[in-house]
């Protein structure tokens, strides 16, 4: 057992918690680990190359000068463009069936940004990480740049000429089976439609290993037609999870978040109140990291739970359902706690089941809402949407059809567009995909990447990515979502429409038209089309085309007693469950840099994945983080490495799927050195697909037999890095003050559902340091302008990492590598600290805290800095001027919040001509041996001041939004000017909850904290009630 | 008893010693200067006039047909760069205007092609120097402060250095070289004026920006303009 080594309650690492000399060592180690790589340098050298292609400079030296610059107008300038002013452009980002609306800013032609559409209906305005990123994706020098051919066994690259030659043989075919990524596209689905009419033996299978087809299947069984649950969160003041997570890995989590957080006490007023969240589940996610009681179980021992919240609620159900519930046996305190809770709220509650859980789960879920209560109708929490082609079968089953018809043999042409079944499908009675593709005598495939899928097929042809392509999505309410292009299609790439196009018509047209020609039929009847047409394109949406419904789609159906009762049997053993992974989603964005170096929300794990398991497990295997675990499942095996998570469920192993790609065209039998440097996702973590059996699929988690394997492997992980201790500044003279506020960087106070401010603000300060009254060597510095300052409220701050994405997008940030992320030298300016809380270390509670520049008053960055390159501005940032930087790095010795970054490596050296099309032009790129730190996007700064000024008016609240505050899809951070009362961040830091961190060191910082509130009632360990008296 | 010995050095090697100490002395300090003022932007850069493609006088276009500087470069009042103009707007005169003429063949070239002109930039900063042309022209910061008369530059040439140190100078008292901003592009306005009465106007232009209180000091808006993130981010 581990011990409690620190007499923390706050910590971040189970190092931390057992307070290890490697800890130790740790936390007094500015720069830690900073010579082994001379001895290794050989990895490093491939990073760099990684970074960038050799692409000369354009000129030469002319003189003493440097290289001369060509300025390139245009010939006839658009009406209304002005070179070098951004201009946004509303689109449509697409995963997992769902469209989400964004805005793309686009710098001169390139788009560089992707943000939310704050306008559009379903969307919060707010973007994920993965939504950021995709416009990494855009300038890879690793995607497809052209079709190529499979000859004589050798791959070999081809011309479009070529391919439609090859695609106008498959037109006079008729025994075609085409696989697509399920898209809600519309264009996609009329094209399907015309193909379904056209070849009259063609066959259409859609396959995507994340799906949600439990849900679909359960709504079916409960409604007898599938629905999509549309959930308004901010409706539900009792949440319950069973094994959900609808803040982060749900379709709609951005909706989620903001719902959540509207009910989390996001602003101080005088009716305070806050919701419960519930959360079962078998693997901690952000969801559980949010939740006020997080209850940890098996998978399969989920829904025997679910039944027996049904019978603690008395739902009303089908008489066979009943019977089935009636058997599920006692609930347990805390079921019939969830139920008296959930029952409290008058319907403004909800629960809701996760991928992982078997459909019948999903259907007892929303038998529970609507009959027990009453969750669905307007001001309620749920409502229920029309899914797209509700006659199609679950994604395993079409999969199936494929493979039957594949082997069958008769079976011309396949067609894979987007999907990768090779590398993500399960194997299918025995064959593989990489085989089954292989029997059919013409394969082709449509994709961004020459992938796993592509390499296995004899034709792969090259696609467009989203900012390339015209289109029309729909998203979670089902509102049309207009995507159109930002820039012509870098590489002659074609669409999927454009591609099925060339297949289905006898002139193919382009994405434009036939985007016009579907939503032809959605235009206003009073106005003309192009009228209606230029609105969608402007709004990026057409308003109105929602399709929910604020009412339960039919009474509650019986029929699927045979299945609950499967599903509520015990299971004994270990368990495995196959997570969406946080950074790469499924593995489609395994060759994205910033997303593969940002740390996982809950492992903070970089450049991997791991076997999750929980601190006890690892106990009894006798294994540490790192260690390598043998894991069989259904005779398959694999070995990965642990990685020790408290919050765990003890018979669990969890692992995120996405990793172990093989992007690399090696078929060619030449190991050319380019190609093989841009296709970074390629022996990073590993493949666990391998493990996830068609039974896995259907059922969302499998048997699992674990043991220890062989050796120890080298995680990247970024939890104990930058670990922030008062002690190293106190010195003797305060140590004992300072030991009864130890480690409460992170302030959480527990209360009850309508919380009394006043005492939450006396617990906020009652946690922090004791200190002698404070007095500065320095002189204080004269504010007489703006006063910029930030704050982050932890109570709604989920650890999504979004704004991480957001700071390195916005700010040129570089990508390092696994190995200088091992050795600490990440760069990223804002890192998110996640603390477990509790003594509890199978199960403690989960804080994130936000971390990046404080841009101190006071600040110790300053004092030491020999030539002055951190000054101080007159408005109180603490300006990093790279050009004076000598790279002496006492500012970050000297940084007691650890948020400086050096730059040990020319990181964007040489980027390509394509990369360099990425960066943010107002934000310099910076060199070797120079520090550099958050700005508060001074960049933002100084353009809303000037373009004020030009307009002869004061800057207002809200001109200037950081990038990380224009991001977070909870609104945790506000930014403003303090010198302004009124501003919102003058208001948040009045809070009661408002607190700064490292008070006590004087250094005055700008940003403050609001302490996070738990609401627990009477489940939490202390048996605090406090929340439920006063409701009394 | 010993005899002195002669000595070994004859008398004028005292001489050369101190001739060498001095020349020592007068060599390094010729580095020294020769670094100062060798490499200084005033040097090596002033003066700089690359060969444009297009032998385009701003003396015939400005200064003798007076067309105003806005008229191609329209967009400095409203962003960061003053954008050189679309081959379009030399062809709304060159369609008709010396159509022709061998000279403008790379500008009509361009036009039918659609590829653009590659003209030399001859203002470069740094690139980590954030410039803003409308922040300056918009409060009465004249094109003729940084570039010189440009209307009697047949090829254009740097004039000011665009060093740091020179860009701070007026950063710091900006009082003589502000002008109405109705007059930025009046390259002529102000010969008639003294130094001292474009200083007494200019403390009345930047009370009138905010930049300077009722009492003739500069406000925080104006000693902002010295912190090193107006500049550099």
């Amino acid at each position: 057992m581990i011990e409690n080594g620190s007499g923390k309650t706050l910590w971040r690492s189970l190092e931390d918690y057992a307070d290890t000399p490697e800890f130790r060592e740790l936390v007094h180690k500015e720069f830690p680990n900073h010579a082994p790589e001379l001895f290794n340098s050989t990895s490093r050298r491939h990073f760099l190359k990684v970074m960038g292609a050799s692409v000369a400079l354009a000129g030469g030296l002319a003189g003493c000068r440097w290289p001369r610059e060509a300025i390139l107008p245009h010939t006839s300038r658009p009406e209304g463009q002005i070179p070098g002013v951004p201009e946004a452009y509303a689109s449509c980002w697409e995963q997992q069936e769902v469209a989400e609306g964004v805005l793309v800013t686009s710098f001169d032609g390139r788009p560089i940004r992707v943000d939310g559409n704050g306008d559009h209906p379903a969307c919060s305005g707010t973007a994920t990480s993965q939504m950021q990123a995709s416009v990494l994706n855009l300038y890879d020098p690793g995607r497809s740049k052209q079709p190529s051919q499979i000859v004589d066994g050798v791959s070999k690259n081809a011309t479009w000429d070529e391919a439609m030659i090859k695609l106008s043989e498959v037109k006079s075919a008729t025994k075609i089976a085409i696989l697509t990524a399920p898209t809600s596209s519309l264009p996609l689905d009329g094209m399907r439609k015309k193909f379904m009419r056209q070849f009259k033996s063609g066959s259409w299978h859609e396959w995507a290993p994340l799906n949600r087809d439990s849900e679909r299947l359960g709504t079916g069984q409960a409604f007898g037609s599938p629905q999509r649950p549309v959930a308004d969160l901010s409706k539900a003041k009792v949440l319950a999870c069973f094994d959900a997570d609808p803040l982060m890995t749900h379709p709609a989590n951005l909706s989620h978040s903001a719902g959540w957080a509207a009910m989390r006490l996001s602003a101080d007023d005088d009716e305070a109140s806050i919701s419960r969240v519930y959360v079962v589940e078998s693997s901690y996610s952000i969801t559980g990291g949010a939740a006020d009681i997080h209850i940890t179980a098996k998978s399969s021992d989920i829904p025997r739970m679910v039944a027996q919240l049904a019978k603690a609620l008395e739902v009303d159900l089908p008489s066979d359902i009943a019977n089935v519930v009636a058997s599920a046996g006692v609930p347990d305190d805390r079921i019939l706690k969830m139920a008296a809770d959930l029952k409290s709220q008058g319907g403004n509650a909800l629960v809701m089941a996760g991928d992982r859980q078997p459909p019948e789960v999903h259907a007892l879920v929303h038998a529970i809402n609507v009959s027990g209560l009453g969750a669905v109708g307007s001001g309620k929490p749920l409502e229920y949407a029309e899914v797209r082609y509700p006659s199609r079968p679950s994604h395993l089953e079409d999969l199936e059809l494929l493979a039957t018809r594949i082997k069958s043999g008769e079976l011309e042409h396949l067609i894979v567009l987007g999907a990768n079944p090779v590398y993500d499908a399960p194997t299918m009675g025995g064959e593989n995909w990489g085989q089954l593709i292989s029997e059919v005598p013409s394969s082709i495939h449509l994709g961004e990447y020459k992938d796993e899928t592509g390499k296995a097929c004899a034709w792969h042809m090259n696609t467009t990515h989203f900012l390339e392509q015209w289109g029309a999505c729909r998203s979670w309410d089902g509102t049309i979502t207009l995507q159109q292009p930002l820039i012509e299609p870098l590489y002659a790439g074609r669409s999927s429409v454009e591609f099925m196009s060339i297949l289905n018509e006898d002139s193919p047209r382009s994405g434009y038209n036939i985007t016009r020609e579907i939503l032809s039929g959605n235009a206003d009847s009073d106005s003309d089309f192009e009228e209606s047409w230029r609105k969608w394109i402007h709004d990026g949406f057409i308003g109105g085309t929602s399709n929910t419904v604020d009412k339960a789609p039919g009474a509650i159906k019986g029929g699927w007693g045979d299945g609950l009762q499967r599903a509520i049997q015990s299971t004994g053993g270990d368990e495995i469950v196959f997570l969406q992974d946080h950074s790469l989603f499924d593995g489609r964005y395994a060759n994205n840099g910033w997303l593969q170096e940002l740390p996982d929300p809950m492992t903070k794990v970089t450049w991997d994945n791991c076997a999750i398991v929980s601190p006890m497990k690892a106990n009894s295997l006798g294994v540490k983080n790192g260690d390598m675990l043998k894991l069989v499942v259904e005779g398959k095996d694999l070995q990965m490495p642990a990685f020790v998570l408290p919050g765990q469920n003890e018979q669990t192993i969890a692992v995120s799927l996405g990793y172990g790609r093989l992007l690399a065209d090696r078929a060619a039998g030449r190991l050319s050195r380019k190609p093989l440097i841009y296709q970074i996702a390629d022996g990073v973590g590993f493949d666990t697909y391998t493990l996830r059996s068609e039974n896995a699929v259907k059922q969302g988690f499998a048997s699992v037999t674990v043991s220890r394997g062989d050796g120890e492997y080298v995680l990247a992980t970024t939890q104990d890095h930058n670990p922030i201790r008062p002690e190293a500044f106190m010195g003797d003279l305060q140590r004992e003050a300072e030991l009864d506020r130890v480690g409460e960087f992170a302030r959480t106070v527990e209360t009850g559902f309508s919380p009394d401010l006043a005492a939450v603000g006396q617990a906020v300060k009652d946690a922090g340091p004791h200190h002698p009254p404070l007095k500065s060597l320095f002189p204080d510095h004269e504010y007489k302008s703006h006063k910029w300052a930030m704050s982050i409220d932890l109570n709604v701050c989920t650890g999504c990492s979004a704004c991480v994405i957001a700071c390195q997008a916005e700010n040129n940030i570089s990508v390092v590598g696994k190995d200088e992320v091992a050795t600490g030298r990440e760069m990223h300016w804002m890192r998110i600290d996640r603390y477990f809380r509790g003594e509890d270390v199978e199960n403690p509670e989960m804080i994130h805290q936000p971390m990046t520049c404080n841009q101190c008053e006071n600040a110790p960055c300053e004092q030491v800095c020999p030539v002055a390159a951190t000054v101080h501005n007159e408005e109180g940032l603490n300006d990093m001027v790279y050009n004076r930087c000598i790279g002496t790095r006492y500012c970050s010795n000297n940084c007691p919040y650890k948020v400086r970054r050096f730059n040990y490596y020319n990181n964007t050296h040489e980027p390509s001509k394509t990369e360099q099309m990425g960066y943010n032009p107002t934000v310099t790129i910076r060199d070797r041996g120079v520090m550099e730190k958050c700005t508060y996007c001074v960049q933002r700064i100084n353009k809303a001041k000037i373009s004020a000024h030009n307009d002869r008016r004061d800057l207002k609240d809200g001109d200037i939004v950081p990038a990380c505050a224009q991001t977070c899809p909870t609104s945790a951070i506000s930014f403003g000017d303090l010198s302004d009362p009124e501003s919102q961040v003058a208001m948040t830091q009045n809070s009661h909850r408002s607190y700064k961190m490292l008070a006590e060191l004087n250094v005055r910082p700008r940003t403050s904290y609001l302490a996070q509130l738990k609401n627990p009632g009477e489940m939490s360990p202390e048996g605090d009630d406090s929340g439920e008296k006063k409701e009394g | 008893m010993t005899t002195m010995r002669s000595p070994i050095f004859p008398p004028w090697v005292d001489t050369l010693i101190k001739l060498i100490g001095a020349g020592a002395g007068v060599s390094g300090l010729y580095v020294v200067l020769m670094i100062y003022f060798g490499a200084s932007p005033k040097t090596l850069n002033a003066g700089y006039m690359p060969e444009q493609p297009v032998p385009y006088s701003h003396e015939l276009h400005v200064g003798e047909l007076g067309i105003d500087c806005r008229y191609c470069h329209n967009t400095v009042e409203k962003t960061g760069f003053a954008a050189v103009p679309p081959t379009a707007t030399c062809m709304n005169c060159h369609q008709t205007v010396a159509p022709t003429s061998n000279k403008l063949k790379p500008i009509r070239h361009s036009f039918e092609t659609g590829l653009p002109v590659e003209w030399i930039k001859v203002h470069d900063l740094p690139d980590h120097v954030y410039f803003n042309h409308s922040a300056h022209v918009t409060r009465g910061v004249s094109c003729v402060e940084c570039h010189g008369r440009v209307d009697r530059m047949v090829e254009v040439e740097q004039v000011a250095p665009l060093s740091m140190g020179w860009c701070l100078d007026c950063h710091r008292n900006p009082v003589g070289r502000v002008r109405p901003v109705d007059k930025v592009t009046d390259l002529d306005w102000g010969l008639d004026r003294t130094q001292e009465e474009k200083e007494v106007q200019g403390i009345e232009i930047l009370k009138g920006l905010g930049l300077y209180d009722a009492d003739g000091e500069p406000t925080v808006r104006m000693t902002l303009l010295t912190n090193c993130s107006t500049c550099h981010r």
